[in-house]
């Protein structure tokens, strides 16, 4: 079969220490392209005040009141919800990597493992179905 | 290092240790999976189910306590199995059971979710054993956690009512306070317990050992500070007490009773377990060890005195029962505190068995006969917790004397009358601190036993001999109110005229016994 | 071969600087400059005329010519939208969160920019860095996009833009679930989350996860479209209602920083999606005409482009699906996320795990099923059509399982529903007013 090790050559490897290097560099240039331009537009866009024209777009009227209003509750619950999911997969993925071990005994362990681990969720998931978390309208 | 890759291949699963607290979340979950399926009239099911459960995991616990073959210990000492768990675990099964019974009636009258709110007492529960069980502080902060949670949202369970939301949010936000206090102080010690060789460590009987070979004791000892903070938050003592009344007067009257009694005995389990078994009497006075244990034993000798003076002093000015029932929890934790001090200042393992089994038993008195009070205090109030003043009270001594009768009983107890449960618990915890030389303490828990009289007597007072205005119309007993009532009644003059087997049975398995040098 | 003879220079560069500077500086800090430099430009290129493309697309798939005027066919018209909107006013309404105003598109960009650091675009010096955690660093740094959109409609002090960025989180946030579970299939069969590691399991197999983790891959590129609200789930910016989202108060180049962002994001959903399931750069026989030929720059070439035909034809799908399907009612979009690729993405774990051990419980009983775990799980021809099954059968599984928890759902099954409106029972006493079906 192709087994080789090209896809990691010399000035490639890197370990945690190194690896985000690279990655710095890459936020001083995703810095440095946004701000480059605004600065150079500085020089040559317009500022004019205008009563009306600093005033929210509100489809022509003027604001009654501040847009920090309440909102409805139900994005708080998609947020928790969220939480819950999202710590969910961070357990998951490093048990996907490990997940197949070199004995098959190791494996079926991991496999229940998981179903209860899931199993869990599901449970908690099924609840708050029934519930209506779910439903949004 | 060795250590860390034994406990890495040996995991140390023992689930049979852990078979109460495992009953009571798998009951949970069924409980919260029955309450999203079943439809409106089967809410019998999910109490009984809690019931059963919490009847199964307080045999459970008497079944391991009766296989105990010295001590035991799981999950590489996460979890531990002597007699300050056994006798805690029985202790919330029976809050839990009481406050199941009690809350049926107000679950009917409040239409209230029964299913949710069985489930999160069971959740509460649960954490409430762990923190008992916990042998390390990262159980009992998880368990802590878990209890705290549930009892967030049973304290804001009546969604509708401001007063119910106030308690709820303001115990939400004092108590995360506080448990960041607790998880600070678990990391101070983490750090603390730290040596040349090895990592720290969170395990309590580890911490004990590593006392003397701290490379830095300031760091000890301000983790233990707030350790004592957070716990004392917890079960309410001096100067951390002042949630309480808000809290307690805002709850439902069910949650509040629970909270009273459950809540604060868990916060004992754990509190006793760190402090004593974790920074345990040293014989060298001077080493690192004996100062540390000599801080925290005088510090709570002193909030000892104080919560019970503050409790029972402020208790007088109450003109609203649960408020005062409140501030009566305040100095009943006081007077624990005292068998506490006994346990913790105790030199030899027998009499501090001794002194940690008066504490529970004390705390299981304080348990019945508060549920008993709270019971009749939630059927007079009636919904939405209206009728809750002293006035409220007025003359229905003869209109409705089976309640009166038992609040009194119960408030009477609650005084310490000979006789009754909290005499007998005022006499084990008073006994321990005299021999362990805290006479000073036992004379001011004695002079505020007086002090108390005043205000508990007032009310007996108000029901039988005060002219009523308003017309009174009598609530009438359920059955499971009155269940529970039967219940605490029974409690109350069983361990007031027959403490020995209660107390044998709670002091049956001596925790094992740490002696610094 | 002349077109080889030009890449040869790579080399002697690089003992060129190894001359001036220490290796360690020439490796993790001058090559990745050069390399970072070329990702940004091309990338800018890419959003620049991403604009024109999308123009050009929506114009022909309705019987349009699109932009003409400036330049041929109209290429410059990019250059010259861009050349308008830094000299326009960059306005700021009164009462806005000045500096969360400022910043919030910046965070945009920069968020999505940076996922592209640890994109493997082909072999050797086609990658930038390889993070041993690449995968969580693309949900992590991805995921910093949402906080963009939220301080921006926050700070805008309008409350269409409050209400955009609402339900631009709302809707990330969940699609989120669903993608960060739809990649543990394929992470089961990698076994790693580095995506160089992940791109060399599949070369090293001779295989696409696409055809072990289909589902995997369906999921994974309806979040992504979902996660870049673009249509059919462009409601945070669904004009005929919240004028523009979250954005609305914004202008000139500030504004077109977030357009920059949500093209950028495109590119990176694609360029994940391609690495995961579609073999990365991997092309059958590249490798063996050109690498085992001696020629290795070439083969980068090669894969390269590779990279880019794959992540191109995933990026036409997104002008495709635009053009093409309606926008999604915000309860329908809730439901989609969560109520069926969710439940899909867990019954794909949970079938990919067995898929797994019926495997490796094959390789135990006889079959030679595993060749080896080294790089990734290497399959022989038996293991691979039995991972395929599985793949196949996931695919009813999750159909059927999904019409199981559906079956009353709003949106599902509108036969039963019909039937039901039918037999509900009018209410009791004269209607206020006549209903409008007659009953005959």
């Amino acid at each position: 079969m192709l087994l080789q090790a090209t896809t990691t050559t010399a000035h490639n490897i890197g370990g945690p220490g190194t690896a985000y290097l690279p990655v710095m560099v890459f936020f001083v240039f995703a810095v440095a392209f946004p701000v480059m331009p605004l600065i150079l537009g500085r020089f040559l866009r317009p500022w004019k005040y205008g009563k009306d024209k600093m005033r929210p777009y509100e489809c022509g009227i003027d604001p009654e009141t501040g847009a920090h209003d309440r909102f409805t509750v139900r994005y708080y619950i998609v947020a928790m919800l969220f939480l819950i999911f999202d710590v969910e997969t961070i357990f998951l993925l490093p048990w996907a990597i490990i997940f197949m071990g070199k004995d098959f005994s190791f494996t079926l362990f991991a496999l229940i493992e998981m179903l209860i681990f899931i199993g869990i969720l599901v449970v908690g998931y099924y609840y708050a179905w029934r519930k209506g978390a779910l439903e949004w309208a | 290092m060795s250590l860390i890759a034994l406990q890495a291949t040996n995991p140390d699963i023992n689930l049979t240790l852990i078979a109460p607290e495992l009953i009571i979340g798998i009951a949970g979950v069924l409980v919260m999976m029955i309450d999203a399926f079943a439809r409106r009239g089967q809410r019998w099911l999910t109490g009984g189910l809690s019931i059963v459960a919490l009847i199964a995991a307080g045999g459970a616990s008497i079944w391991l306590g009766a296989g105990w073959r010295g001590a035991r210990s799981a999950f590489n000492g996460m979890i531990v199995l002597d007699d300050l768990r056994l006798s805690f675990t029985l202790i919330f099964v029976v809050v839990s059971i009481l406050t199941i019974l009690i809350a049926a009636a107000w679950i009917d009258i409040e239409k209230l979710p029964a299913g949710e709110f069985h489930a999160l007492l069971l959740f509460a529960t649960c954490g409430m054993m762990l923190m008992a069980s916990a042998g390390d502080l990262v159980i009992v902060f998880l368990g802590l956690e878990i209890l705290s949670i549930a009892t967030y949202v049973m304290a804001g369970f009546r969604r509708t009512d401001v007063r119910s939301n106030e308690s709820s949010l303001k115990y939400f936000i004092l108590g995360s306070f506080a448990s960041a206090f607790l998880l600070y102080g678990i990391a101070l010690i983490y750090g603390a317990t730290a040596t040349a060789t090895l990592p720290g460590t969170t395990n309590i009987a580890t911490i004990a050992g590593r006392l003397n070979h701290s490379l830095y004791p300031p760091l000890l000892l301000a983790g233990a500070a707030m350790l004592l903070v957070g716990f004392g938050f917890k079960i309410a003592t001096a100067p951390f007490h002042v949630w309480t009344p808000d809290v307690y007067e805002g709850a439902p009257t069910p949650v509040t009773a629970f909270m009273a009694a459950g809540p604060k005995a868990a916060g004992f389990a754990s509190f006793m377990r760190v402090f004593v078994f974790g920074f345990p009497i040293a014989t060298a006075a001077a080493s690192t060890a004996g100062y540390t244990h000599k801080s925290w034993l005088g510090t709570l000798a002193i909030m000892a005195a104080l919560t019970m003076s503050v409790g029972n002093i402020v208790a007088i000015v109450q003109n609203n029962v649960k408020r005062m029932l409140a501030y009566s929890s305040i100095a009943h934790a006081g007077y624990a505190l005292v068998g506490f001090v006994a346990a913790g200042a105790a030199t030899d393992a027998e009499q501090r068995s001794a002194a940690l089994t008066s504490v529970a038993f004390y705390l299981l008195t304080y348990a019945v006969m508060n549920m008993g009070a709270f019971a009749i205090v939630t059927l007079i109030a009636r919904g939405n917790d209206r009728r809750t003043a002293v006035e409220d009270y007025n003359g229905i001594g003869f209109l409705s004397p089976v309640l009166a009768f038992s609040l009194s009983l119960f408030l009477l107890s609650l005084l310490g009358m000979p006789l009754t449960a909290g005499f007998m618990g005022k006499v084990m915890v008073f006994t321990t601190a005299v021999r362990q030389g805290y006479l000073w303490l036992v004379v001011i828990g004695v002079l505020n036993t007086a002090v108390s009289a005043y205000y508990y007597l007032r009310l007996i007072i108000v029901m039988f001999f005060r002219e009523r205005n308003t017309p009174w119309d009598a609530p009438r007993l359920p059955v499971s109110v009155a269940l529970a009532l039967v219940i605490t009644i029974a409690g109350v003059f069983y361990l007031g005229l027959f403490p020995g087997r209660v107390l044998n049975a709670f002091g049956a398995h001596p925790s094992i016994s740490l002696s610094i040098r | 071969m002349s077109a080889l003879a030009l890449l040869a220079p790579l080399n002697f560069v690089d003992s060129l600087l190894l001359k001036f500077f220490s290796e360690q500086t020439v490796n993790y800090i001058i090559w990745p400059f050069i390399q970072v430099g070329a990702v940004v430009t091309i990338t800018a290129l890419w959003v620049a005329y991403a604009t024109y493309l999308e123009r050009k697309i929506s114009a022909f798939m309705q019987a349009r010519l699109g932009p003409m005027r400036v330049g041929p066919w109209g290429l410059l018209q990019p250059i010259a939208d861009g050349l308008k909107l830094l000299v326009k006013e960059d306005f700021i309404p009164e009462n806005a969160d000045r500096w969360i105003f400022f910043i919030a598109p910046y965070i945009a960009v920069v968020a999505a920019f940076i996922v592209l650091a640890v994109v493997p675009f082909g072999p050797d010096w086609a990658v930038i860095t390889d993070v041993n955690i690449g995968i969580l660093f693309v949900l992590a740094v991805s995921s910093v996009g949402v906080l963009a959109l939220i301080l921006a409609g926050w700070s805008s002090n309008s409350k269409y833009a409050l209400l955009g960025a609402l339900r631009s989180s709302a809707q990330m946030v969940s699609y989120e679930v669903a993608m960060g579970l739809a990649i543990i299939g394929a992470l089961m069969f990698a076994r790693t989350l580095s995506l160089s590691g992940i791109v060399a399991a599949q070369q090293s197999n001779s295989i696409w996860f696409l055809l072990y983790q289909p589902i995997g891959f369906v999921i994974f590129l309806i979040s992504g479209i979902a996660e870049n609200n673009r249509a059919p789930f462009d409601l945070p910016e669904a004009e005929s209602e919240l004028v523009a989202g979250f954005h609305t108060e914004y202008s000139g180049f500030r504004w077109s920083l977030f357009f920059m962002a949500e093209y950028t994001a495109m590119v990176v959903v694609t360029a994940v999606a391609t690495t995961l399931y579609l073999g990365g750069w991997y092309f059958p026989f590249v490798y063996r005409l050109t690498e085992a030929k001696g020629y290795h720059n070439a083969y980068v070439v090669v894969s390269l482009i590779v990279f880019l035909a794959k992540a191109g034809l995933l990026l036409y799908l997104y002008f495709w699906l635009r053009w093409t399907l309606p926008r999604f009612r915000y309860d329908q979009l809730m439901d989609l996320g969560w109520k069926w690729l969710l439940p899909a993405a867990l019954i794909n774990i949970v079938v990919s795990a067995i898929a797994i051990v019926t495997l490796q419980a094959l390789d135990g009983s006889g079959l030679i099923t595993i060749k080896s775990m080294a790089s990734g799980l290497n399959l022989t021809a038996a293991g691979k059509g039995i991972a395929i099954a599985f793949g196949v059968l996931n695919l009813f599984l999750t159909a059927g399982i999904l019409s199981l928890i559906n079956w009353r759902s709003r949106d599902f099954n509108l036969k039963q529903q019909r039937r039901q409106i039918r037999l509900v029972d009018l209410p009791k006493g004269k209607p206020a007013v006549a209903p409008a079906v007659s009953e005959p």
